[in-house]
Parts: structure tokens; C-alpha cells; sequence
């Protein structure tokens, strides 16, 4: 059997591809994207995306959106100028006691905990740090291992390398 | 005739068309059905502009064209990984290319039949082979563009595509027996 050269085969695909004759699409085609046109138009204007809403209401929509951003910007200067500050204050004092008592029962946990640790041996110590020194040795290499393997299978992007 | 119906009649002029190029990218009738109608419902929202537009089918080619790369893209890889481990060359094309050329080169076989093997070769090459393949021989992009839209090195568009050229050399064999295309 004789074979293509390169370019050969490049125009020979070409040429064959281009020759294909049309998919005819399916019957239902037509009918399904009516059908979802219609829905889509019978739909009220607000379930619609914006840039199918009326003109009109679309001005009065942009117009609202404008006009809330100065708005809210001077709310929250007259809220911070008058009622917000009292407000605040109230609330950093509550905070604050609440603050203080969390540091006092972590004072006193803290405390049995050094008192805990004077009682135990160096040897308590080595054999942790050996036993935290293997177990993050082995997260390391597990994750490695892992990230290899994904790798050489599959990118996420499917046209990436295979 | 009323917007309804001058719509109908826009889409049977085009249905083909964005359907079969849908076809060819994603090599599924159902998803490329759903791909259809999304891009028809756009053309609808849109088509008080593509109602006289004499680009309104190049309009449609790069709307499905889009959504389809958009669709492999963000869908399709993320099942891929667990399902599809298909040979990376695009050797495996099974039946439809595996099929040996005829002993007698002047039997003549339909042309249908042929295209319908040319077609099936091509949808079951892998993706990364069909798509460029396709963008570059039916939807005339570039190499250039090809590498763009899909995120790779123009090196790997090139490759891969000679691959997908290659897997389909046997299918083209057959369909234009021995020709006098000889190996240079």
C-alpha cells in the first residue's frame, strides 16, 4: 500500500474534510429552542436578564443604580458622624470584657499546662519530636507522591499535555 | 411574516451548520444538540441585529465555536480524568479505521459510506487531536489562533494535529484507494 507524504496528507485531509456533506441537525432542534425563546419571552421582565428588560426600564434601572452609590456613600458618613460613633463605643466595651475573660481562663490553662510539662521527663520530649519529625517526613512524601502521579495522567486542561 | 417566524426561517437556514460544526468539536450529539440551542437562543435575544446581517453566519460559527471550547474546557476534563484513558497517539480508532483497504482499489464502495468512516474516524480521535484538527481544516483558524484558543504551546498544536492527520491516514487510504499520492 503506498502511503501519503506530509503535505500530501495534510491537503488530502483537507480536501476530505471539507467535502464532508452537512450534519443535518435534529427535528427537535428547532422546536426546543422555540419553545425556550417563548418561555423566555412570556417570562416577567424582572426574571429576564437586563439587556432584554424594556428600554424604559432599563433607563429607570440604570438611573437607580447611579444614583445609590452617592447615596450610600453619604449614609454611612452621616451614620459614622452621629448615632454610630455612641454605638461603637457601647460595643468595643462589651468586646472588651468579653477579651478579658477569655485571657483569664487561658492564663489559667497555660499554667497547669507548664506545671504538666516540669513533671515530665526529657525523654517525653526526644520521643515527641522524633514522632512529629516521621509524621510530617511522611505528609511530605505522600504529597509528593501524589502531585507526581496527577501529573503524568492528566492537566486539567484536556488539549494540555497528554 | 412575523419576528416568530422569520427567526424559524434563520434557523433552518443555519441549524446545519452550528449543529454539524458542534458535532465535530465535542464528537457528541447530545451535548452538541444543547450547545445548538444555547447558541440559538443568543441569536434570538440578538436577532433584531442578525436579522439582515450578511455576517450573521459567521456570527453563529464563532458563537459555537466558543461554546463548544468553553464546554470541553470547563465540563468535560473534569469527568475525563476518571473515565476516558484513551490512547494519547489516537492509534486506537477502532472499527470504522481499522477496517483494511480493499483488495481490488476500482470496487467501488458509496461515497456516504466512506464520509460516514471519515466522520467516525474523526469523532473518535482523541479530543486534543479532533479539535485542532477541526479548528484548522473546517473552522480555517491558524496554528497561531488554534494555540490561543485552547491554551497551548504552538509546538503541541502542530503535533497534534500531524497526530490526528496520521490516525486518519488509514481511513483516507480506503476512501481514495490507491491514489497517486506516493510517499516523498
Amino acid at each position: 500500500m503506498k502511503h501519503f507524504s506530509e503535505q500530501d496528507l495534510e491537503s488530502q485531509v483537507d480536501r476530505a474534510l471539507k467535502a464532508l456533506p452537512e450534519i443535518p441537525a435534529p427535528q427537535s432542534l428547532a422546536r426546543s429552542v422555540l419553545a425556550r425563546a417563548k418561555s423566555q419571552s412570556a417570562a416577567p421582565w424582572y426574571q429576564r436578564p437586563w439587556h432584554s428588560w424594556p428600554v424604559r426600564l432599563r433607563a429607570v434601572s440604570f438611573g437607580i443604580m447611579l444614583a445609590a452609590f452617592p447615596a450610600l456613600y453619604f449614609g454611612i458618613i452621616q451614620l459614622i458622624n452621629h448615632s454610630f460613633a455612641g454605638v461603637f463605643a457601647e460595643r468595643a466595651r462589651d468586646s472588651l470584657n468579653a477579651v478579658a475573660i477569655l485571657w483569664n481562663v487561658a492564663t489559667a490553662i497555660a499554667q497547669a499546662g507548664f506545671a504538666v510539662i516540669a513533671n515530665l521527663g526529657p525523654l517525653f520530649f526526644v520521643s515527641a519530636f522524633l514522632i512529629a519529625a516521621v509524621a510530617y517526613a511522611a505528609c511530605i512524601g505522600i504529597g509528593t507522591l501524589a502531585v507526581k502521579l496527577a501529573l503524568t495522567h492528566r492537566s486539567s486542561n484536556p488539549f494540555y499535555e497528554n | 411574516m412575523d419576528d416568530t417566524q422569520s427567526f424559524e426561517a434563520f434557523m433552518l437556514d443555519h441549524q446545519n451548520m452550528v449543529f454539524g460544526t458542534a458535532v465535530r468539536l465535542l464528537a457528541n450529539r447530545s451535548e452538541a444538540e444543547d450547545i445548538a440551542q444555547d447558541v440559538f437562543l443568543k441569536a434570538f435575544h440578538h436577532f433584531e441585529n442578525l436579522r439582515d446581517n450578511p455576517s450573521a453566519g459567521g456570527w453563529l460559527r464563532t458563537v459555537v465555536t466558543n461554546l463548544c471550547l468553553n464546554h470541553l474546557t470547563r465540563y468535560r476534563s473534569r469527568w475525563n480524568l476518571f473515565t476516558e484513558w484513551r490512547s494519547s497517539d489516537g492509534e486506537e480508532l477502532g472499527p470504522a479505521a481499522e477496517m483494511t483497504a480493499p483488495s481490488d482499489p476500482l470496487s467501488e464502495i458509496a461515497a456516504a459510506e466512506q464520509n460516514e468512516l471519515l466522520e467516525q474516524a474523526l469523532q473518535k480521535l482523541p479530543d486534543s487531536q479532533r479539535v485542532p484538527i477541526v479548528l484548522f481544516h473546517l473552522e480555517n483558524h491558524s496554528y497561531e489562533q488554534i494555540a490561543a484558543e485552547l491554551g497551548i504551546s504552538l509546538g503541541k498544536v502542530k503535533t497534534d494535529i500531524f497526530r490526528g492527520r496520521e490516525a486518519l491516514r488509514k481511513v483516507l487510504q480506503r476512501k481514495t484507494g490507491f491514489s497517486e499520492i506516493v510517499r516523498t
